[in-house]
């Protein structure tokens, strides 16, 4: 996913807490998700690019560089692969 | 006490809230108990508001409106959708679709509903109106349309699969496709209810179910990333029994439209269990401390062959609707499964034709 891209949540996708935890609500069932699928769900908004995500994560999880681009741009992918997000060029 | 018994009761995720057994079509395969009439009690607004708090509370996530057909109460639909998403519980309506005018999605969307699943009968107008018994398809396929073009929820199209449609599979895939819609569920159609009264116009044959599976396992690969197709094969051909409810009183809660909580949404058949209604207890004290709810949870019910059975963790047994309907007793193993000593009982149902004469009974009140 490119670092200009801006991705949102699809309808009908939604993260809520149950307890301590997060889960993602989709059409499908429940979703449970590690801590960084989670802060990074959190960090769409439809308006934050793939490059402000990323910003964001390496201000949360304190890392830096091209991992974290990687890593974000990855599981990001993934959820698109999900159907969980789309993607504005 | 052994281990069995202390292991602790887990939370219901989902709940079914049927708010009417109301409905202007007739499929034959209808899941819902024959004695429609027994349920138009239903519960008023102000007791389903009060069990969805209870829901939320007792750690539901999601709720399916359902029937019947859930929009023949529209206000009262859109005021539970609102209180649900208040709870923060995930919303999803189950309809056949012939009442969503545009003024009522604008209502459900502004109620916050997640998911609308619309059943078609059949892609072609011709055979759906004939499963359905009334002529509806065109305001169906209208509606799923303007859904999808809306697009403010998430969509699935859910077909049941039986004798009279599973021919035509193919066609329903390809109406998915035309239409837009990311979700497909196609469902070979259980035999409770109006479906088990059927079962002779109901149940494919063997051929037929092959034929599917073949012709949905290819589109499921054709289509990935575009139609994501659900497929849930029918159980009775198979060796064993499905995992029904992913074990009784562990996941799932049916509120049926006057007010009873069932474990499983056919359980109404088991004569045997009295199923306790909201309108008199919690919905947590029915969870926990029913003896519906209680009756068939864990394995300590079982008897062999299930008992001594390495299955016993994975398929819970099978079906208690299903050993009900079959044998007459639901603590007995499901007849489906080839260890049962009442399989012959499935087997003489499957892989021939009706009877001449004989046709299915239009699900009526
Ligand atoms: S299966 Fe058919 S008859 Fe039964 S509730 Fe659904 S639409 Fe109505
Ligand atoms: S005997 Fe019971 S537990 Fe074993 S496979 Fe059959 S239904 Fe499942």
């Amino acid at each position: 996913m490119q670092p200009e891209c801006v991705p949102r949540l699809r309808p009908g996708v939604r993260l809520r807490a149950v307890g301590a935890d997060n889960v993602l609500l989709v059409p499908e069932g429940v979703v449970k998700l590690s801590a960084t699928a989670v802060a990074i769900i959190s960090a769409i908004d439809g308006s934050r690019s793939v490059a402000g995500i990323t910003a964001l994560m390496a201000d949360h999880f304190d890392t830096h560089g091209a991992d974290t681009a990687e890593d974000v741009s990855e599981l990001l992918d993934r959820f698109s692969d999900h159907g969980w997000i789309v993607v504005e060029q | 006490m052994t281990a069995q018994a202390v292991r602790p009761v887990p939370r219901p995720l989902s709940l079914l809230a049927e708010l009417t057994y109301r409905c202007n079509l007739q499929c034959a395969y209808c899941y819902n108990p024959l004695d429609l009439g027994a349920y138009r009690d239903e519960l008023a607004l102000d007791e389903w508001l009060r069990v969805i708090g209870e829901a939320a509370q007792l750690g539901v996530l999601q709720i399916h409106f359902s029937g019947g057909e859930p929009t023949l109460r529209p206000d009262d639909l859109v005021a539970m959708i609102a209180t649900a998403r208040d709870n923060d519980l995930y919303t999803n309506l189950i309809t056949q679709g012939t009442f969503l005018s545009d003024p009522l999605l604008d209502r459900l969307a502004g109620a916050g509903l997640d998911h609308v699943q619309i059943s078609l009968q059949a892609a072609d107008s011709a055979m759906g109106d004939a499963i359905a018994g009334a002529v509806v398809h065109a305001r169906k396929y209208d509606a799923l349309r303007r859904i999808v073009s809306r697009g403010k929820f998430a969509l699935t199209i859910n077909c049941v699969l039986h004798r009279a449609n599973i021919d035509a599979v193919e066609d329903m895939i390809a109406l998915a496709e035309s239409v837009g819609a990311p979700r497909l569920e196609l469902a070979n159609a259980q035999m409770y209810g109006w479906a088990h009264l059927n079962r002779a116009t109901v149940i494919p044959t063997r051929a037929q179910i092959e034929r599917a599976d073949a012709a949905v396992a290819a589109a499921q690969v054709r289509l990935r990333g575009t139609v994501d197709i659900t497929y849930v094969r029918a159980d009775y051909y198979d060796q064993y029994p499905k995992p029904c409810m992913n074990g009784w009183g562990t996941q799932f809660l049916t509120i049926v439209p006057n007010g009873r909580v069932l474990p499983c949404p056919a359980a109404a058949a088991i004569r045997s269990l009295h199923f306790e209604n909201v309108k008199d207890r919690s919905l947590e004290s029915i969870w926990f401390d029913s003896a519906s709810f209680q009756a068939y949870r864990g394995t300590e019910w079982m008897s062999d062959p299930c008992r001594s059975c390495p299955r016993r963790e994975i398929d819970f047994g099978g079906c208690r609707c299903q050993a009900m309907l079959f044998t007459g007793d639901a603590a007995l193993t499901d007849p489906v499964c080839s260890l049962s000593p009442h399989r012959a009982l499935v087997d003489a149902i499957l892989d021939r034709d009706p009877a001449p004469g004989v046709t299915s009974a239009p699900r009526r009140i």
